[in-house]
């Protein structure tokens, strides 16, 4: 019984991510979660679930302002609550003419560890993460990573937490693409298939429960019955 | 009640926004100087459902902590200030800006609106004003013997007045630019006002230190395309009907777990 409480706990766990992965289908940037099963003492699955990192669709906007990342990597962002990684998106300046992601944190730099401010002229972005103005570069872009195998923590609102030891993507590694926005990388497809098996196995273990429960009714009526 | 239910309801809402942002696009593919929309959004907060735990003996054998979201929100509909198809349209009073800026309308409430809509026209006061009848700029007068209006790429209104009469010069057009110009805010009748968001307005000569050039006799067409509109429309009724779908899963599956009790 126990086991298949556990069981149920863990097709519910992997029903809620798929729903967030199809409720963020439109989502920019957006990174799918996956569900696995790990058996914990032999019997009891336990949910575990890591992020699919992979580059989503890059989609051409011709919007100088947005700027996408292929491959890994993150821009770094500044947030109240300290530094945190995004993957890019629709840029714009804000009224202190920094230049700010589509909720209007700042994105550093590495000249000066700090915003990048900017003036009027068009804005070019160069693969490296150079920001350039009237062909000067005024800052490059600060790129990080986590070390492989590592699993980032969300923070919702197309943020992810630094881990412990941060790694700086080497500007000949970076590949920042002005006039593209990165759409979700959730597959549709496999989502839906997901959600249905999801809900066969719910029931499968459903009726195991129910027929445990029988045996249970079973043994206590007929073999407790006095002779 | 299953989390995945409200999750997925987030996800539907939001195909519909995109759903309804998409649809003020085509309705406005014939509105001279509009600017197509795009609806953006974020993943919601994460909720940490099991804290990192160690497995058996070993510490390195350690389950990760799972994080579950919440759906998806709206964060901005975002203007896309691309420039839109120059129309000829032969009227003399017909002025589009090729590049940057915005030309300055005075509203009635004493403030300044913002447009990109050059379907100029004379006031019964002899003033140029715009198809609503908000005077433009400071006020440009062309009196009625006037013949001939031309509108220079740089700005200079010139007529010549009385038939064969010498060119006079009349005024000059203006125009306005800003730091972030999707910052601005949409007022309807194609105008737009400031905000903190957009910054000042810098005002010059058209030509002038990156300010795009006048063309009369034309008109800036709406930047929607109607291909891309109805791909993406299609894109966003699949993904509201796969989230109802999630719905319906969600909805089973609560289902399922009460039938445990007979």
């Amino acid at each position: 019984m126990d086991s298949a409480a556990s069981a149920l706990r863990y097709w519910e766990r992997k029903q809620e991510v798929v729903a967030n992965n199809l409720a963020n289908v439109s989502t920019d940037g957006f990174k799918a979660q996956r569900v696995f099963a790990r058996l914990l003492d032999g019997i009891k699955p336990v949910a575990e679930a890591t992020s699919d990192l992979s580059t989503g669709n890059l989609k051409q906007t011709g919007n100088a302002m947005d700027a996408a990342i292929d491959g890994p990597g993150f821009f770094v962002a500044q947030t109240p609550s300290g530094e945190r990684y995004t993957r890019g998106g629709s840029l714009r300046l804000d009224e202190k003419h920094q230049l700010v992601d589509g909720d209007g944190r700042p994105l550093l730099g590495v000249k000066k560890n700090g915003p990048l401010v900017l003036t009027d002229a068009p804005v070019e972005i160069t693969s490296a993460g150079d920001v350039k103005q009237n062909g000067q570069v005024v800052d490059r872009l600060r790129m990080e990573q986590a070390p492989k195998g590592a699993e980032l923590s969300r923070e919702g609102e197309s943020l992810w937490v630094p881990p412990q030891n941060r790694q700086p993507v080497a500007p000949a590694d970076r590949n920042v693409k002005q006039g593209f926005l990165e759409e979700s990388n959730v597959n549709s497809m496999t989502a839906l298939v997901d959600m249905v098996a999801v809900q066969r196995a719910y029931a499968n273990v459903q009726k195991s429960v129910v027929e445990m429960d029988q045996i249970d009714q079973t043994i206590t009526t007929q073999l407790a019955r006095p002779l | 009640m299953n989390p995945a239910l409200r999750t997925a309801a987030t996800g539907m809402a939001a195909q519909q926004t995109r759903t309804e942002v998409i649809a003020n696009n085509l309705a406005n593919v014939n509105t001279t100087g509009f600017k197509r929309r795009r609806a953006q959004f974020e993943d919601l907060l994460y909720q940490t459902m099991q804290g990192a735990q160690t497995l058996g003996t070993s510490e390195t054998n350690t389950a990760p902590a799972i994080q579950i979201g919440r759906g998806t929100r709206l964060t901005a509909i975002q203007r896309l200030d691309t420039q839109g198809a120059l129309e000829q349209t032969g009227r003399s009073l017909d002025v589009a800006v090729d590049g940057e800026g915005f030309f300055q309308v005075q509203l009635p409430n004493g403030q300044t609106g913002y447009t990109r809509d050059g379907s100029f026209q004379i006031s019964d006061q002899g003033v140029l004003v715009t198809s609503d009848g908000y005077q433009i700029g400071s006020g440009i007068k062309i009196p009625s013997d006037v013949t001939d209006v031309t509108i220079s790429p740089t700005g200079v209104v010139t007529g010549n007045k009385g038939p064969g009469g010498d060119s006079t010069e009349l005024g000059r057009i203006e125009l306005a630019r800003f730091a972030n110009p999707s910052g601005l805010m949409a007022m309807g009748q194609n105008l737009f006002a400031a905000t903190p968001a957009s910054g000042e307005a810098e005002v010059g000569y058209p030509q002038d230190e990156g300010m795009g050039r006048l063309v009369q006799g034309q008109l800036e067409g709406s930047n929607v395309e109607i291909v891309q509109e109805m791909v993406d429309m299609i894109s966003a009724q699949r993904a509201y009907e796969l989230n109802s779908k999630a719905v319906k899963a969600a909805d089973e599956m609560s289902q399922t777990a009460t039938d445990m009790v007979r």
